[in-house]
């Protein structure tokens, strides 16, 4: 689609809502379809990549760090047989983990559980985020209580003498002007952001 | 010989680093540019120091002389001649020694880069942090991993050769390197930071002097981590090529805090905010290096990818702890001086933005590390074994990175410092319905599952957006336009997303099985026919393998092989790949024949879009590379080290009233 | 960038007592991490099993002989599960010392040892008797890959005692010697659940 010609630059608060609007509701509903269609569907897989899909969670005894799924060592080899030899008899992979940790131990297994100590693991990053997000949001309320500063005389004649001794305008101590809808924004010119 | 040279080498470069911080402490200090002037000396010097002991390293092992410990324990008549000349890197001694190597020569780079500033103290301090790493690495070498122990071969002995893994694939002799280019360019931001710390010259030019080195580093250390996930993938034989390995992690960890410094070093050069984020970022990703030399190399952690145990692990936390004691040290004296009065207009802007991206990078690096180092700490506070896998981190990462492609979307559109409805409704647009016509599309092909789908929508939105700008600039620049910074940045965009769409696909939607075939046999699989043709036994000096010829869709016959290495006595599996853009048919013999016109079981794995992995890696590679190229204007007022007063130095008149942070404290000559 | 005076500065001791406050809480962390890291010992397999304290599993197989057998038709009598390989150094060490045992107690009739082959082929393992002096007790060496995963087995040697009533007390990783299984079945290890590391 190519730009629409250029239109006067307030036009667009005159264009009604349906038509500025109308694409993203489009978008959104053949978005929910799709993605329902899609993620209804249910991909069949084969005893052999169900046998992956759960030796990938459990450790290879004898290896250093390597799945069941990954390792060629012997106790791997059995071990992918006798998950294929339980799935056919038509356990659960809770059960057929369960089997192996009641045998090796839980560090057998290669997702930590969630409960007791080892829950931490699956806390401590939600913490994390939860406190660099309130930390953010924070920091958004603290800037907005500063209220921005209007040039001053100074300013502006530092401006006017730094703009007559280059080529290029100064950066703008004033707020980015809205940009015509037709014209790609001098904000993020990629002129202005080559410097070396 | 090889071994005197080489010892000679090594103690020349501990000697030539140890001088060269003495002497530029001292010029430093006393203020005598005489001294600093020396620098070019020092670096050349260290530099031939390095590649004197690499050669005689290389000499030792192509005339395979076993009087050398490290050719002895590590070198064959058998290896072949490219593996043979990469094994100076394949254990742990000899990787000390190409990472001094490129140390060296990163040195030697800056000096020349910088050579007619060598007298600005900026510059000597950084300089002085390089001699110093650099001295620590030589002196490893000169105590614990000493590379050039000698050894008395007994009479017609012969080396047992690198471990079998590492002779397997050609891609052994260039994922160390280009990985190692990544990981020590580091060191050059990060000099410059302590640098600007020590100095109090924390305005913005030493950033912008050093810019184009951090997208080297992240440009090499990038292309090496998908180098190593391609060759786990040709090599290990079980279709994935990326296991959450502790030694991956740690080769990731300093990728992921290098990306948001590349972000958020954007919003320090607009807005002056963000310094002391910054700083640590730089200084934590060179310590994330030190780290994970570290993780990979005391024995501390599991990993198949480690070297073998030693005696550096001491050293290498001491070296790790000093680090961020420095670090540490210096921002928190330097934090008042840190201080910016700038604010942050709104959320929705492209500061936001990268706001968020620091956040989620943040996330991303403390769930990698965690999940890496959780087993030690449960060890030592419960005294329980527990293991954390790949399940763990794919759980753990995929939300984060929904969240970061999402914001890869849209930050590209995001206006500086406030963004309105309508600037956003009308720019994004076209992304939007990029994305969404992928997912129709990928539905219609036959795609399954929310997680791989809402991925290839991310993918088409952030494809939208990068190729929307791109479009935008070289409508104006003409081919200008695929270049600069933020030019640059949306190609390195799509390479991301290359992967990231591979990588969902590959994940989502592989098929495995397993067939056992006779000669003249074949089987059909996902669209791909293989068709077994025959078996043969070859016997090498360094190993034997079991052969089986497999054709691949009526074309190209490919040979999945069992190797047993005679040295080590352990059968490695040699995988087959046929790649195709579409996907790869990925061929592993599980049992060989028999006997002669037996069966063999062959496991076959087909996994799209594999290939885009590869792809993508380059992308980033050169995209970084593109915005690293320079800018069509070149600013004379350069707010960089420019002297004050009256010394006429190139650079310019600073101007008048300038901060006086921006404008150096002088020149020393 | 130019300073505003117009524009409020936060208090010079307010940001440095952010950052310096943020710069104390980081460096405890990573203090943490590294005593961490300085501290960890290199991995090292204990003993521990699962299976202490609890029934045996079942052990079923065919000898070397090619006859059957079953643990459970030893029940009331010690057993001692033994598995093992020719390849593995440690059991070289201590298949004497095992020889030795099993004949004592097979003559008195109150424990047997019972060998099970890991990852290792019936021909090594009949050459690795014969040069040890053979093998008068069973020698499971048919599907014992599945015998190992049920037993937890991920290394040789791995040594298991079973008590009479089938219960499992004991297991060790270390080469075993005939004092110490003589002692372990004469301070009746029914209420012992002992532990050994070693390598």
């Amino acid at each position: 689609m190519s730009e629409p010609t250029p239109a006067p630059r307030g036009s667009a608060r005159f264009r009604s809502p349906v038509v500025r609007w109308g694409p993203y509701v489009l978008l959104g509903v053949v978005l929910v379809v799709a993605l329902a269609i899609g993620a209804s569907r249910q991909p069949k897989k084969n005893l052999s990549e169900r046998t992956q899909a759960i030796a990938a969670t459990i450790k290879c005894p004898q290896c250093t760090d390597e799945s069941m799924a990954t390792s060629n060592a012997p106790t791997s080899v059995a071990g992918r047989a006798e998950i294929a030899r339980r799935l056919q008899a038509g356990q659960s992979s809770a059960e057929i983990r369960a089997f192996f940790a009641s045998r090796y131990g839980d560090s057998v297994l290669l997702t930590p559980k969630g409960s007791g100590f080892d829950a931490l693991i699956w806390i401590l990053p939600v913490i994390v985020l939860v406190v660099g997000f309130a930390g953010l949001t924070a920091a958004f309320v603290r800037w907005r209580r500063l209220a921005p500063a209007a040039p001053t005389a100074g300013d502006r004649e530092l401006v006017d003498e730094a703009r007559h001794r280059t080529d290029d305008p100064p950066p703008s101590d004033e707020p980015d002007e809205p940009e015509a809808d037709d014209e790609p924004p001098s904000s993020d010119e990629p002129d202005a952001e080559d410097q070396p | 010989m090889n071994l005197a040279l080489g010892t000679i080498g090594v103690y020349l470069g501990v000697l030539i680093t140890a001088s060269a911080v003495a002497t530029l402490v001292a010029g430093l200090v006393n203020r005598r540019g005489d001294l600093l002037k020396l620098t070019p000396w020092f670096a050349g010097s260290a530099l031939l120091a390095a590649l004197l002991a690499c050669f005689a390293m290389e000499r030792a092992l192509i005339t395979r002389d076993f009087t050398v410990l490290y050719v002895a324990h590590n070198g064959s008549s058998a290896t072949p001649a490219l593996y043979n000349f990469a094994t100076m890197w394949g254990a742990l001694e000899g990787s000390i020694l190409l990472w001094t190597l490129i140390l060296a020569g990163y040195t030697c780079a800056i000096t020349i880069r910088f050579r007619q500033r060598l007298a600005d103290p900026l510059v000597g301090w950084a300089m002085v942090v390089m001699f110093s790493v650099g001295l620590f690495f030589f002196g490893l070498m000169g105590s614990a991993a000493n590379p050039f122990r000698a050894f008395s071969p007994p009479v017609g002995y012969d080396g047992p050769g690198p471990n079998p893994l590492l002779q397997n694939n050609p891609l052994m002799a260039f994922h160390p390197p280009v990985l190692y280019l990544g990981f020590v360019g580091f060191t050059v931001p990060f000099a410059f930071a302590i640098a600007a710390l020590v100095t109090g010259r924390l305005g913005e030019g030493w950033l912008i002097e050093t810019r184009r080195w951090t997208l080297f580093a992240f440009a090499f250390l990038s292309l090496g981590i998908v180098l190593g996930a391609w060759w786990s993938y040709e090599v290990l034989g079980w279709g994935g090529f990326w296991a959450w390995d502790p030694v991956e992690n740690a080769s990731f960890l300093p990728w992921l805090t290098g990306t948001a410094y590349l972000h958020s070093v954007m919003v320090q050069e607009r807005r002056g905010m963000l310094r002391v984020w910054n700083l640590s970022l730089l200084c934590a990703t060179f310590a994330l290096t030190i780290l994970g030399t570290f993780l990979t190399r005391s024995g501390v952690i599991e990993s198949v990818h480690a070297f073998s145990d030693s005696d550096i692990g001491p050293a290498l936390i001491g070296f790790f702890t000093l680090i961020v004691v420095v670090s540490i040290g210096l921002i928190a004296w330097r934090g008042d001086r840190l201080r910016s009065p700038g604010r942050i207009d709104s959320p929705v802007s492209r500061e936001g933005a990268f706001l968020g991206n620091n956040l989620l990078f943040a996330a991303f690096a403390f769930v990698v590390l965690l999940g890496t180092v959780f087993p030690l700490l449960v060890e030592e506070l419960t005294n329980r074994k527990i293991s954390v896998g790949a399940p763990y981190f794919n759980r753990m990462v995929g939300p984060i990175v929904i969240a970061l492609l999402f914001l890869m979307g849209v930050a590209p559109v995001l206006p500086w410092r406030k963004a309105s409805i309508e600037t956003m409704r009308h720019r994004l647009v076209w992304s939007a319905w990029g994305g969404g016509l992928t997912i129709v599309v990928a539905v219609a092909l036959g795609a399954t599952g929310f997680a791989p789908l809402l991925i290839f929508g991310l993918g088409g939105f952030v494809a939208g957006s990068a190729i929307r700008q791109i479009v935008l600039a070289t409508r104006r620049q003409g081919w200008r336009g695929f270049v600069g910074r933020a030019n640059g940045g949306m190609i390195v965009h799509l390479g991301v997303v290359l992967i990231a769409v591979a990588f969902a696909a590959s994940a989502a939607y592989s098929h495995q099985s397993d067939h056992v075939l006779t000669p003249g046999q074949s089987a059909t699989i996902s669209g791909h026919r293989i068709l077994y043709i025959s078996s043969s036994t070859e016997v090498q000096p360094q190993r034997r393998s079991d052969i089986a010829r497999v054709q691949v869709d009526g074309g190209k016959v490919y040979t999945p092989a069992l190797r047993q290495y005679t040295a080590a006595g352990q059968v490695v599996g040699s995988p087959a790949v046929h790649t195709t853009v579409k996907d790869d048919v990925y061929l592993t013999l599980l049992a060989a024949p028999t006997h002669a016109g037996g069966a063999v079981t062959i496991r076959v794995i087909v996994e799209p879009l594999v290939f885009w992995l590869w792809v993508g890696g380059g992308v980033i590679f050169v995209g970084a590379f593109l915005s690293a190229f320079p800018g069509r204007r070149r600013n004379p007022i350069d707010p960089v080290s420019a002297p004050l007063a009256t010394p006429v130095v190139a650079g310019g008149p600073p101007p008048p009233d300038a901060d006086p942070d921006l404008v150096g404290a002088g020149d020393l000559s | 960038m130019t300073a505003r005076p117009d524009a409020p500065v936060p208090p010079r001791r307010h940001r440095s007592r952010v950052v310096l406050v943020a710069a104390a809480a980081v460096g405890l962390v990573v203090v943490g991490l590294i005593v961490l890291l300085a501290t960890s010992q290199k991995p090292e397999d204990s003993a521990d099993s699962p299976l202490l304290g609890h029934p045996a599993p079942a052990l079923v197989g065919t000898t070397l002989t090619g006859k059957p057998f079953s643990l459970s038709s030893y029940q009331g009598k010690f057993v001692l599960v033994n598995f093992f390989g020719s390849w593995c150094q440690p059991c070289q060490q201590e298949a004497p010392e095992l020889r030795k045992w099993a004949l004592e107690h097979n003559a008195k009739g109150d424990a047997t040892l019972v060998n099970v082959v890991f990852n290792d082929t019936p021909d090594k393992v009949k050459s690795f008797f014969a040069a040890h002096g053979g093998a008068s007790w069973p020698v499971l060496s048919g599907n014992t890959d599945s015998l190992a995963l049920d037993w937890g087995v991920s290394k040789a040697p791995e040594t298991f005692l079973v008590t009479p009533n089938g219960t499992v007390v004991w297991k060790t990783i270390a080469p075993v010697s005939q004092a110490e299984l003589d002692q372990l079945l004469a301070t009746g290890t029914a209420a012992a659940t002992t532990t050994t590391t070693g390598k």
